[in-house]
C-alpha cells in the first residue's frame, strides 16, 4: 500500500471514530498506535509510549499552558471582566451600539489576561446579554457579538492556541505570542467598524441609550481596572522585551492576578482552589490531545505519508496561493464540525511541513492557522464559542437567531483574514523587533 | 480521602508551587541577580505529575473533548456502540501509556534518578507519580467498562 493510501486510510479511520463520539485525543491516539504497530512494529510502538508521554509532560515550555489558564481563571473569578465591561460601557455611553462595542473592547482587554476563548464568552453572556436585552438590542446580534469577540483571546497573548502551535511545530513560543498582538487588535478594530457600519443599515438592532454617567463615575470605573491592565502590560511587555521567557511570564501573570485579586478582597480560598483544579483539568485534557497529535504526526512521518504528500504538492505546482486557498477551505469545512484545539492538532502535523517546503514564514503561517481556527469557533453549526454562548444564555437566545446574528462578524473575519493573507507584515513585523 | 482526591490535591499544590517558584525566580533574578537554579527541573517534574494525576478525574467526569454533531444524531444502539468504542480506545491508549510509565518509573526508582542539569535534584518521585496517575486512569476506564455488565441484573 502506498504511503498516501495509508495516510488516507488513517484519516478515514480517525473521522469514523470521531463520528462515533470517541474523544478526539483517544481517537488520534488509537489510530496512531495501530498505525505505528502495523507500519513499524511493536518494539517502536512500546518505546514511543515509554518516552513520549513523560518527555512531553515534563517539557518546561508546556508550563505556560496551566499558568495562562490559571491567570485567566483567577482574573475571571476576581470579577475583572465585569470591571472592564463597566469601564468600556461608561466611556462609550454616547455612541450608538455602545453595549456591543463595550463587549468588543472589554473582551479585547480580557483577552490579554486569558488564553481561553470559551471562558470569556461564557462570562460575558451572563453579564452583557441581559444588559443588551434590557435596552432591546437584537438578541441574535448581541449573542453573535459576544461569541465573536471571545475569539480575540485566541490571538491576543496569552493565547493557548499559539502555545499549542509552538509545541506542535517547535517554533518559538514568545515570537508566536507576540505575533498575535497586531492581528488581534486589527480584528477588534474590524469588529468596531463592522458594528458601526451594520447599525447604519439596521439602526433598530441597537436602539440609542438614555443612561448617562458623570465624569466621576467614569473615572471610578477606571480605578478598578488599572492594576490588571498594568499586569497585562507587564506580561506582554516582558515577553516582547525578552525580560523573561513565556513560561515565566505565565507564572508572573498568574501570581499577579492572585495578588491583585487578594488585594481587592475578591478572591476566597474556594475561588483559588477552583481555579487551580480547573487549570489542572484543562491542562491534562489539552496535554492528552497534544500528545496524541504528536503520536499521530510521528505515525504520518514514519509511514511516509508526509514525505509523499509534500512531494505531491510540490510536483503539482500548486504554489503558495493554491496551498493557502486549500488550507482555508480545509479549516472552514472541518471547523464546522471539530473544535478549535482538536482542529489544530489534527491539521498542523500535515499542513505545517508542506508550508515549510513551500517556504512560508512559520510565524505568519501560525497566525493564519490560529486565525482560521478562531473563525471556525464561530462558524455555525459547530462553533465552540457559539455553544458556549448558547449554554450560558440559558434560553435567552435561540440557536437560529445566534447563527444569523454572528454572520456580520464572520463577514468582518473574512476581511481581516484577507488582510492577514495580503500583508504578512501584520503578523511578522512585531516579532522581528523583539528583544532577545 | 480517596486516591483520586489525593491526586487532585497534589495537582493543585503542584500548580501553586509552579506559579510561586516561577514568579519568585523572576523577582530574585531582577532584584538580586539570583535566579533559582532548580526552577526548570522543579517546574518540569511538577507539571508532569500534575498532568498525569489529573487524568483519573478527567476520565471519570468525561472531560475529554468530543465531536458531538454526528454522535447526537445517531440512533441509541449506535450511540451505545460509540460509548463502548470510546472506552476500548481509552483502554488501549491509557494501557500503553501505563506500560510505558511503569517501565520508566521502575528504571528511575531503581537508581534513585536525579536531574543531570541540577545536581542532586530528585526526579524519580515525579516519574512514580506519573505511573500511579495513569494507572488510576486505567482503573477508572476498566471500571467504566465493567459497570454496565454488573448493573445489568439490577432491578429498576
Amino acid at each position: 500500500m502506498s504511503p498516501l493510501a495509508i495516510g488516507g486510510l488513517a484519516f478515514a479511520a480517525l473521522l469514523a471514530l470521531l463520528a462515533m463520539g470517541v474523544p478526539v485525543a483517544l481517537a488520534m491516539g488509537t489510530v496512531a498506535a495501530v498505525g505505528l504497530y502495523l507500519t513499524i512494529g511493536e518494539r517502536f510502538l512500546f518505546s514511543t509510549f515509554e518516552s513520549l508521554p513523560y518527555t512531553l509532560g515534563s517539557e518546561y515550555t508546556f508550563v505556560v499552558v496551566p499558568m495562562f489558564v490559571l491567570m485567566g481563571g483567577l482574573a475571571a473569578r476576581a470579577g475583572i471582566i465585569g470591571d472592564l465591561y463597566t469601564a468600556a460601557h461608561r466611556f462609550l455611553e454616547r455612541v450608538r451600539g455602545n453595549l456591543l462595542m463595550a463587549t468588543v473592547l472589554a473582551q479585547a482587554a480580557f483577552a490579554a489576561a486569558s488564553g481561553s476563548t470559551v471562558v470569556a464568552s461564557s462570562v460575558f453572556t451572563r453579564m452583557a446579554l441581559p444588559e443588551m436585552q434590557r435596552f432591546r438590542y437584537n438578541g441574535g446580534v448581541s449573542a453573535g457579538c459576544i461569541a465573536a469577540a471571545g475569539t480575540l483571546a485566541g490571538l491576543i497573548p496569552p493565547s493557548i492556541a499559539m502555545v499549542l502551535f509552538a509545541v506542535l511545530t517547535g517554533e518559538p513560543i514568545g515570537a508566536l505570542l507576540i505575533a498575535g498582538i497586531l492581528p488581534g487588535l486589527l480584528t477588534a478594530v474590524g469588529y468596531l467598524v463592522g458594528i458601526r457600519v451594520m447599525l447604519i443599515f439596521k439602526p433598530d438592532w441597537a436602539p440609542p441609550m438614555t443612561e448617562r454617567y458623570s465624569v466621576k463615575a467614569k473615572l471610578q470605573s477606571l480605578s478598578r481596572v488599572w492594576s490588571i491592565l498594568i499586569l497585562m502590560g507587564l506580561v506582554m511587555g516582558g515577553i516582547y522585551a525578552g525580560w523573561f521567557p513565556p513560561s515565566a511570564a505565565g507564572a508572573v501573570g498568574a501570581a499577579g492576578a492572585l495578588v491583585i485579586g487578594l488585594a481587592m478582597r475578591r478572591l476566597t480560598g474556594q475561588d483559588i482552589w477552583e481555579a487551580l483544579i480547573d487549570a489542572a483539568k484543562i491542562t491534562c485534557v489539552i496535554f492528552l490531545i497534544v500528545m496524541a497529535g504528536l503520536l499521530f504526526s510521528r505515525f504520518l512521518v514514519i509511514s511516509g505519508f508526509i514525505g509523499e504528500l509534500r512531494s505531491f504538492v510540490l510536483a503539482s505546482e500548486l504554489g503558495i496561493v493554491g496551498f493557502l486557498a486549500i488550507t482555508v477551505v480545509i479549516f472552514l469545512i472541518l471547523g464546522m464540525f471539530i473544535d478549535s484545539v482538536s482542529l489544530l492538532v489534527v491539521t498542523v502535523p500535515f499542513l505545517f511541513p508542506i508550508s515549510q517546503a513551500l517556504g512560508l514564514d512559520p510565524i505568519w503561517f501560525g497566525v493564519l492557522v490560529v486565525k482560521l481556527i478562531e473563525i471556525a469557533a464561530i462558524t455555525p453549526p459547530v462553533g465552540l464559542n457559539l455553544f458556549a454562548v448558547l449554554a450560558a444564555a440559558e434560553g435567552k437566545v435561540e440557536s437560529g437567531a445566534l447563527f444569523k446574528g454572528v454572520l456580520p462578524f464572520l463577514a468582518v473575519e473574512v476581511v481581516v483574514l484577507g488582510l492577514l493573507l495580503a500583508f504578512p507584515g501584520i503578523s511578522t513585523w512585531l516579532p522581528m523587533t523583539m528583544g532577545v | 480521602m480517596t486516591l483520586e482526591r489525593l491526586g487532585l490535591v497534589i495537582c493543585a499544590a503542584s500548580l501553586f508551587v509552579m506559579m510561586a517558584v516561577g514568579a519568585l525566580d523572576i523577582l530574585l533574578d531582577e532584584l538580586f541577580s539570583y535566579p533559582l537554579a532548580f526552577k526548570v527541573d522543579l517546574s518540569s517534574v511538577l507539571l508532569a505529575a500534575s498532568v498525569f494525576l489529573a487524568w483519573p478525574l478527567a476520565q471519570r467526569q468525561g472531560e475529554h473533548i468530543k465531536v458531538e454533531l454526528v454522535y447526537k444524531r445517531l440512533p441509541r444502539p449506535l450511540q451505545r456502540f460509540g460509548d463502548l468504542l470510546s472506552l476500548l480506545c481509552a483502554l488501549l491508549v491509557f494501557g500503553l501509556i501505563t506500560y510505558g510509565a511503569w517501565q520508566m518509573a521502575i528504571d528511575s526508582v531503581s537508581i534513585m534518578e536525579v536531574s543531570p542539569a541540577t545536581l542532586g535534584f530528585p526526579i524519580w518521585p515525579a516519574k512514580l507519580a506519573c505511573a500511579i496517575g495513569v494507572s488510576l486512569t486505567l482503573l477508572v476506564v476498566i471500571r467504566q467498562l465493567l459497570t454496565p455488565l454488573f448493573s445489568r441484573g439490577v432491578k429498576r
